[in-house]
């Protein structure tokens, strides 16, 4: 028996570092915000097409990927849904470039659930005792989240809506608190707004631009990155002609030059 | 031959031999032949360290004061928890004073089945269960609920007198020897009220004069409130001093039921003609 | 620290420990006495939180329990509003979170109440509610305590499923973890330092006193009295 449990001591301690090992490194390592989720994977795959490597992207708040990477999180790229976040990445030593290079510029939504303010979807309508619940990102964390409160606020709405707002941990669950039917009305990315789910679950208008700085989505690639050619290569198809329009059929603009 | 050996222990306990057995007097009144407080038919089967078991029992009880004897691992124990509600036999059917407080058919599910909190069965059992988180007062007590305070606590002391430990009232189990818990599990029964009452080798953990106290005054109580008892002993000596009537039980069975003398006489019988035919073990055995 | 988020996970914790042990003594009591065939079935759903990502959970608190479903609408209408983003929809998150942690030291301390007593009991006239209360709670103390401690003190550390139904409201579900949580994301880590000691605290406070007291009762051999 002793020498048994020895015997299967020792193969676990043999396999403990194969085990441990860190995931082959000639993948391509994304962090990517929550509003990319429904937009990276066409990406992905056009890229895994033509460039033969392979690419695992990561989802979270733009927030908690910084977090991360700043603690040594071993991610290739960041895609970030605002500058902020990716400069603090810089300003930590992390990032090649001296700062973050834009690569998008999203919009907000104000999504409604099926038979939620049937007349007219705008923001003053919120106010209206029908909706319940709204749920917006954190904006400690998601930028889209700053952005709806930034809106909310440039147009006097904050007194009437505070008890109204929920507040996700990123995007994605924003829209998801609203298409499981937790939340009456959602204020999230155009790239999630027009997924097939969300179309599905409801229906959506721009918040006006003009009541929100614009979010400008930025990318660094990191100093410690295992595959910086890759993520070089990766950053280059987003700006190039072929991404700039796949960027645009799923909801995100093309950066200000 | 397992079961002579065992026969042979239970009936012949040391210092005891059959001729001085049946010499002893005839105790108590005559068995009454009015109706059975007890009749009983019962069928069990069931596993116990390892050994499988079979009751198959019939009888009827009239006498106020019953013994079973038997050896141990006969069933007797097993016996006194189906009678009180405490298993459930696979077939058979219980009458207490003409109210039937079990009727299970072969195979199916009980007709009638009461539970032993409304039997009103009270027994005390070998090990003595005193609840440890209750001292000996509020164990004695534990059955006791409408009366008012010093109603109980006259009742208690009065119990406790009857089993000679009127002064360990306050103490806790954990301080007490396994005969001064014995007692208290006594009193604790006779406080539930019982209509009859069940006692398995009650007196086990008793030296020899406070178990004779004890018992008489235990059948005292009982003759007042015209309680029978039926007690289950694998001592000789205390079938015949506490039973009317003495049922000898083997292997899950009855052998013999009747007074103590005929009882014994059957047993010496059959003992006999045991040992007659296996020459041998008279050899080994003297 | 957050003395809103305090004072919520508290709070909480509290309510959810009483609920538990209301809930969990009686099927604690069932699945330490019942012969019933799905009694191991029973078992492993009441100890599946012990395994079962919180996320899972969540997402059916979140979805399950939302007003899409029959069931969700149903609790809408009670509560008048839903579950989600609410004081009552942690309330039901920590309850069936914490559930093993008070249901199986309790089973384990009731299963070893040793059985003659509660025949003795039973033939004492003794119900089957009345011996519950009169010797198997009484004997089952340090059971109790143990359920009570663990189920608040996991109740405090509970993150996921509060991330998923919580919303992350002042007041009503930010819980000293989510908040946590939301000071590392802001890199406010002074802060989030604050918070954690607080937690760590908490929580080993908690386990020592439980396992100094288990200690003390084996140096007395296991005396209840």
């Amino acid at each position: 028996m002793f020498s048994r449990a020895r015997r299967c001591f020792v193969l676990c301690a043999l396999l403990l570092p194969a085990m441990l090992a860190p995931a082959q490194s000639k993948t391509l390592r994304i962090a990517a915000a929550a509003d990319l989720q429904p937009v990276l994977p066409a990406f992905i795959q056009n890229f895994q097409q033509s460039s033969g490597i392979t690419v695992e992207a990561s989802y979270a708040s733009s927030s908690t990927l910084a977090t991360q990477i700043l603690n040594g999180a071993p991610y290739d790229l960041f895609l970030a849904a605002n500058l902020a976040f990716p400069q603090k990445v810089v300003d930590g030593g992390l990032a090649i470039e001296p700062k973050p290079v834009p690569y998008a510029l999203g919009s907000l939504i104000l999504w409604a659930r099926k038979g939620v303010l049937p007349r007219s979807l705008t923001m003053q309508g919120l106010k209206d005792s029908s909706v319940h619940r709204i749920a917006v990102a954190n904006p400690i964390h998601a930028p889209y989240g700053a952005a709806a409160i930034a809106a909310i606020q440039s147009l006097g709405l904050t007194e009437a809506l505070k008890p109204k707002l929920v507040f996700a941990e990123n995007i994605a669950q924003a829209a998801q608190f609203g298409e499981s039917g937790n939340a009456d009305c959602a204020l999230i990315s155009k790239t999630i707004a027009i997924t097939p789910t969300m179309q599905n679950a409801g229906r959506f208008v721009p918040v006006p631009a003009n009541t929100y700085p614009p979010i400008q989505q930025g990318a660094v690639i990191l100093r410690n990155a295992p595959n910086q050619k890759g993520a070089e290569a990766f950053l280059h198809y987003l700006q190039s002609a072929s991404g700039r329009s796949l960027l645009a059929s799923s909801g995100l603009e093309p950066p200000p030059q | 031959m397992p079961g002579v050996a065992i026969l042979f222990r239970s009936i012949l306990p040391p210092g005891i031999s059959p001729e001085i057995a049946s010499g002893l007097p005839t105790s108590g009144a005559a068995v009454a032949a009015s109706s059975p407080w007890l009749t009983a038919h019962i069928e069990h089967r069931f596993q116990h360290d390892r050994a499988e078991f079979h009751l198959r029992l019939d009888f009827a009880l009239h006498a106020a004061r019953t013994v079973v004897f038997g050896p141990s691992g006969s069933g007797k124990s097993s016996l006194l928890r189906v009678l009180a509600g405490l298993l459930k036999p696979d077939a058979g059917s219980i009458q207490l004073f003409g109210d039937t407080v079990c009727q299970i058919r072969h195979g199916g599910e009980a007709q009638v089945f009461l539970a032993a909190e409304r039997r009103r069965v009270g027994l005390v059992m070998q090990s003595p269960a005193v609840f440890p988180h209750l001292t000996a007062a509020r164990n004695v007590a534990f059955a006791l609920h409408d009366r008012g305070k010093s109603g109980q606590k006259e009742t208690i002391h009065s119990l406790l007198q009857l089993v000679e430990a009127e002064n360990l009232a306050g103490y806790w189990p954990r301080e007490l020897s396994g005969g001064q818990l014995q007692r208290i599990a006594i009193a604790r029964t006779l406080a539930a009220d019982p209509s009859i009452l069940l006692l398995d080798e009650p007196f086990a953990a008793l030296d020899a004069q406070n178990r004779q106290r004890i018992s008489e005054n235990l059948h005292q109580w009982a003759r007042e409130r015209r309680v029978p008892v039926l007690t289950v002993t694998h001592n000789l000596e205390e079938a015949f001093a506490s039973g009317d009537e003495v049922l000898s039980m083997e292997e899950g069975r009855i052998l013999a039921q009747g007074t103590p003398e005929r009882v014994l006489a059957r047993e010496r019988e059959r003992l006999l003609q045991t040992l007659r035919a296996t020459p041998s073990l008279l050899a080994h055995g003297t | 620290m957050d003395t809103i988020a305090l004072l919520l996970t508290l709070r909480l914790a509290l309510v959810t420990t009483v609920i538990l042990l209301v809930i969990a003594v009686p099927l604690a009591y069932w699945l330490a006495f019942t012969r019933y065939r799905w009694k191991t079935l029973v078992q492993a759903v009441c100890s599946l939180p012990i395994v079962l990502p919180p996320t899972v959970l969540g997402f059916y608190l979140l979805v399950g329990l939302g007003p899409r479903t029959a069931l969700g609408r149903a609790i809408t209408h009670l509560l008048g509003h839903p579950l989600a983003f609410s004081f009552a929809g942690l309330v039901v998150g920590s309850v069936i979170y914490s559930l093993p942690f008070a249901v199986q030291p309790l089973t384990s301390g009731f299963a070893a109440v040793d059985r003659s007593l509660l025949d003795a009991a039973a033939t004492l006239g003794s119900g089957r509610w009345d011996r519950m209360v009169r010797v198997v709670l009484p004997l089952s103390r340090g059971s109790l305590l143990t359920a009570a401690v663990l189920s608040f003190a996991h109740t405090v550390g509970e993150f996921g499923v509060v991330l998923m139904i919580g919303g992350n409201l002042p007041g009503a579900t930010r819980t000293l973890s989510i908040a946590l949580y939301d000071q590392v994301q802001d890199f406010q880590y002074a802060q989030a330092n604050r918070t954690a000691l607080f937690l760590l605290a908490v929580c080993l406070l908690a386990l020592t006193a439980l396992y100094s007291r288990s200690q003390r009762r084996d140096a007395r051999g296991g005396d209840l009295v």
